[in-house]
């Protein structure tokens, strides 16, 4: 059978492999792995020559020891806040400010929060009466930080012990970085399939994607789940704007007001994923929404040439453009060719995709392994490698298709209930 | 109709001038009043059939200590305030002649209100007309007849007492708080706080607390009251402050979000300084119209001169009288109850003594005193039929109340098993013993001689008195016996009443 099979590639010749599998060759090998392994050469060689410089930023941060203002916003989050208090009382960086702000719960949040207060856990618990949106909590938390620093979490998040301390560094390492994203992990990985899945994606997307663009200059997004940013450079751009995709919003904002965007790789926070597909495809349809939503139409002048234009946002937006919206509708046009081109062996070219697309995922996992720590965490996770081509390259690929289709044509993530309906109204009404 | 009373306001005992002029009087209650000629100071002082009434005009023309030699006051003074000095420095009074002396008012004066109210008897509408007066007074000098001598050691217990005493004889079964702005812990029990000078009020709670749990009053809850820590003062004033610098200089302030940029922000941060109140974002810089569309207001916050922010001010309570900071959730908190008297207090009322009843049942050697008096009566027949001498005797411990109210249960047991098994030693095994109460024990003796119990009755109480001296360093018992032939005439219950006033008199005069 293998060898029917390795006769049935041959068949197709040099040019015919390239005709049929065009996809692949043109566009995932050259950006996730090609790309990947030079982006983390150029980090490697960066990290390895600028140790000194390093090594200065990290003393010149514990001398001056800056005030970080810890923002926490979230409805009904009151059972994790103990264990984000916990966390940060493990932290080796120890300067800092907790503000909690409680988005008009409806559960114990309140009675938690202020009683952690009370004792001396949080240091500002902050309630809206009235749920307002996350954009509005975390505008109401900045809005009373003391910090040099601000350090945007989500509830549930938990820190590896010197994680504030890593993802301050870098603001002293130069002076033009304005947000710092962190390394985001899955916390409840071996819940079922589903959480499995997203681990994979989170160390290959968010760790190491982001790293690499990061490295290339062309970071797109901090994570507001776990990034930090200099609150003059946070109050110079006016805060969070009404979301969904409100942490990419606002990195674009950052960048477009001329500062750098970082990632850390060594700062660690894990957080909870959806423990089902529907969930998870919820969270998705919401993410990708706002792909339309900011970078199509809020921040359309970054396409623009005008007095602010700048190259690199101007890359950044392309890559993220095309490696998103118009791959993804270039795969269906792909399925098509090869379902009426190919009709009698389209089942074994998906075969080979799925082969071609396996290994390309072991390639660029190797080179996460070169960067990340907990190694062999990680290396538990190689057998399932393969999982990543039908969850990446359909069901997400899907959920993708459909987000981008319902925004753009029927501005769905202006009915998302994520955001109260009294700011979605608002933000429908003048476009935003 | 004549009022015939062994009573402790002998003519002998009045020292004032107007004790020469003043006899008892044997008339119908519904006499027309006379005037004794004038009594201290100006005071007139008016017989009304049997009873003496002192009519005060005027505050200063009142002395206390003088109120022994009359059967009631009456209080002609127009002011409320002055009433109630007067009324209050006869209630707090340690005398029982004097502190349980009704007291009424001359009506046509300023309204009494409720806690002078609860302190005096009543009014009286005219000076010509004093039956109800009267009638109020026989039953109070007859309750009072039937309360044995009585002082503790204990400040408090002899308030309870007081405060019992006053209850039984008045007839009332409740204490009530009375709210007043005047009393320390803005409540008052005016029968029990007359006995304590202002900062000391609020141990009047403790007191009638502790009768409570000795089930000598039950309490029902009213109110619960939150007072200053240190010195349980009512009136203090609350206020919030800066959790982190304690500062009560605080702005509160509302919150706006606006819905258009997400920006959150205090009011004044959108405020103008155009003066006309409009709204602008600092953030957009588009102004905000219409709540609800445009913005709103999900919360409120406080910022303090310091710059410290919260939305949950500290509130902080402040004493009026010591000063003291306390925070609010740390406040004292009293319980204000009503409280009603029950048999065990009436008992302690009579008895000056506080113990549980069925002490006495647990006594071998003594029956009931209902059979005993039952005994007495049939003895009493049977000597009238058969006119032989019987004897009956009584022994009574006049401060068994001092003693008792540091003894336990078990101590107080003993003791009075003590009494009985020294007196059945002098006894024969056919007398009759038995408890009115604490304090008394009676002896039936029938087919005996006077002379002979008497003299087997000094050796008993001698020898009980020996004995507690012995146990009790320092303490001094007070002890009395009186014995005499029963006569044919008197009912058992009458006899018994006789009996025991003679020896209380006796007693009193032995120790005052």
């Amino acid at each position: 059978m293998i060898d029917a099979y390795l006769e049935f590639l041959s068949g197709f010749g040099p040019e015919g492999l390239a005709r049929v599998f065009w996809l692949f060759l043109l566009f995932e090998l050259p950006r996730y792995v090609v790309l990947d392994y030079v982006a983390i050469f150029i980090y490697v060689l960066n990290k390895r020559f600028n140790r000194s410089a390093y090594r200065d930023a990290r003393r010149a941060l514990l001398l001056e020891q800056p005030l970080v203002s810890v923002i926490v916003p979230g409805k009904n989050e009151g059972e994790n806040f103990r264990q984000l208090s916990r966390t940060m009382k493990e932290q080796t960086y120890q300067n800092y400010e907790l503000i909690v702000i409680d988005d008009g719960s409806d559960d114990d949040s309140a009675i938690i929060g202020r009683s952690l207060q009370k004792q001396g856990d949080i240091d500002l618990f902050l309630r809206n009466e009235v749920r307002g949106g996350k954009a509005s909590a975390a505008n109401l938390g900045l809005r009373y930080a003391n910090g040099t620093f601000v350090l945007h979490l989500d509830a549930d998040c938990s820190l590896d012990r010197d994680a504030l301390q890593k993802m301050l560094v870098p603001f002293y390492l130069d002076a033009r970085i304005g947000a710092v994203g962190g390394s985001l992990c899955v916390r409840n990985a071996d819940v079922n399939l589903c959480t499995l899945v997203q681990t994979l994606e989170y160390y290959m997307m968010l760790s190491l994607g982001r790293l690499v663009a990061s490295t290339l200059g062309i970071l797109r997004i901090v994570s507001g789940a776990f990034g930090a940013f200099r609150r003059d450079v946070l109050v110079q751009v006016g805060g969070w704007d009404i979301g969904p995709g409100l942490d990419g919003d606002l990195t674009v904002k950052i960048r477009k007001a001329g500062y750098r965007v970082y990632q850390e790789p060594h700062a660690v926070a894990l957080t909870d994923v959806p423990e089902n597909f529907f969930g998870l495809a919820r969270q998705r349809l919401r993410w990708d929404r706002s792909l339309v939503r900011f970078r199509l139409r809020k921040h359309f002048n970054v396409f623009v040439a005008h007095e602010n234009f700048v190259y690199s946002n101007f890359f950044s937006f392309v890559e993220n453009i095309f490696f998103s919206v118009v791959l993804t509708i270039s795969w269906y046009f792909y399925i098509y060719d090869i379902m009426t081109n190919y009709s009698q062996h389209t089942g074994l070219i998906l075969l080979t995709n799925f082969i071609l697309y396996a290994a390309s995922k072991y390639v660029q996992f190797g080179a996460l392994l070169i960067v990340a720590r907990r190694k062999l965490t990680k290396l538990k996770l190689l057998p399932y490698l393969p999982l990543m081509v039908p969850y990446a390259g359909c069901y997400l690929r899907v959920v993708r298709s459909i987000a981008y289709f319902t925004e753009f044509f029927f501005k769905a993530s202006y009915r998302d209930p994520w955001n109260p309906r009294k700011t979605s109204r608002v933000a429908m009404r003048y476009r935003l | 109709m004549s009022i015939d009373r062994p009573s402790l306001n002998d003519a002998s005992d009045r020292g004032d001038g107007a004790a020469d002029a003043e006899t008892y009087v044997s008339g119908s209650l519904s006499a027309s009043p006379s005037l004794v000629p004038d009594g201290p100071r100006g005071n007139a002082r008016l017989r009304w059939g049997a009873y003496v009434f002192e009519v005060v005009n005027e505050r200063r023309d009142l002395e206390v200590e003088l109120l022994r030699g009359v059967d009631a006051l009456i209080i002609n003074v127009d002011a409320v305030g002055a009433c109630e000095e007067i009324v209050r420095s006869i209630r707090a009074h340690t005398d029982r002649a004097v502190y349980l002396k009704p007291i009424f008012l001359l009506d046509g004066n300023e309204a009494a209100g409720p806690l002078l109210e609860s302190l005096i008897d009543g009014y009286v509408y005219s000076l010509e007309r004093l039956e109800k007066a009267a009638s109020v007074i026989k039953s109070v000098l007859k309750k009072d007849e039937q309360f044995a001598l009585h002082h503790s050691v204990s400040f408090e217990d002899n308030v309870i007492t007081k405060v019992l005493r006053f209850l039984v004889s008045r007839g009332r079964r409740t204490v009530e708080p009375i709210p007043s702005r005047f009393a320390k812990l803005g409540v008052s029990y005016p029968i029990v706080d007359v006995n304590y000078q202002y900062e000391s009020e609020h141990k009047a709670l403790n007191v009638l607390d502790g009768a409570e749990e000795d089930n000598l009053l039950v309490g029902e809850f009213v109110d619960a009251w939150y007072v200053c820590r240190t010195c349980s003062e009512s009136r203090i004033h609350l206020r919030e402050v800066c959790s982190e610098c304690g500062t009560s200089d605080l702005k509160e302030e509302e919150l706006i979000h606006h819905f258009r940029c997400a920006y959150v922000g205090p009011v004044s941060d959108f405020s103008g300084d155009d003066g006309v109140g409009a709204l602008s974002c600092p953030k957009c810089g588009h102004h905000l119209n219409h709540v609800g569309v445009d913005y709103d207001k999900p919360s409120t916050i406080f910022t303090c001169h310091n710059g410290h922010t919260s939305q949950n001010p500290s509130l902080v309570a402040r004493c009026f009288t010591c000063g003291s900071e306390t925070q609010a959730e740390k406040l004292a908190k009293r319980s204000i109850k009503s409280y009603v008297l029950t048999p065990k207090g009436e008992e302690k009322a009579l008895s000056g003594v506080l113990a549980n009843v069925r002490i006495l049942s647990e006594i071998d050697g003594v029956i009931d005193f209902a059979t005993f008096e039952t005994m007495l009566q049939f003895e009493i027949e049977r000597i009238r039929v058969t006119n032989e001498t019987s004897s009956l005797a009584v022994v009574h411990f006049g401060n068994a109340g001092e003693l008792f109210s540091f003894l336990g249960r078990d101590e107080r047991t003993g003791l009075l098993t003590s009494l009985v098994d020294l007196a059945r030693t002098h006894l024969r095994a056919t007398d009759a013993l038995s408890f009115k109460n604490f304090s008394t024990l009676f002896c039936l003796i029938p087919v005996s001689s006077p002379d002979h119990v008497r003299e087997e009755l000094q050796r008993t109480v001698d020898a009980f008195r020996s004995q507690i001296s012995s146990s009790y360093e320092g303490y001094r018992a007070h002890v009395a016996a009186r014995a005499g032939v029963i006569p044919r005439e008197e009912t058992a219950a009458d006899l018994m009443k006789r009996l025991l006033s003679t020896t209380v008199e006796s007693l009193i005069s032995e120790y005052d």
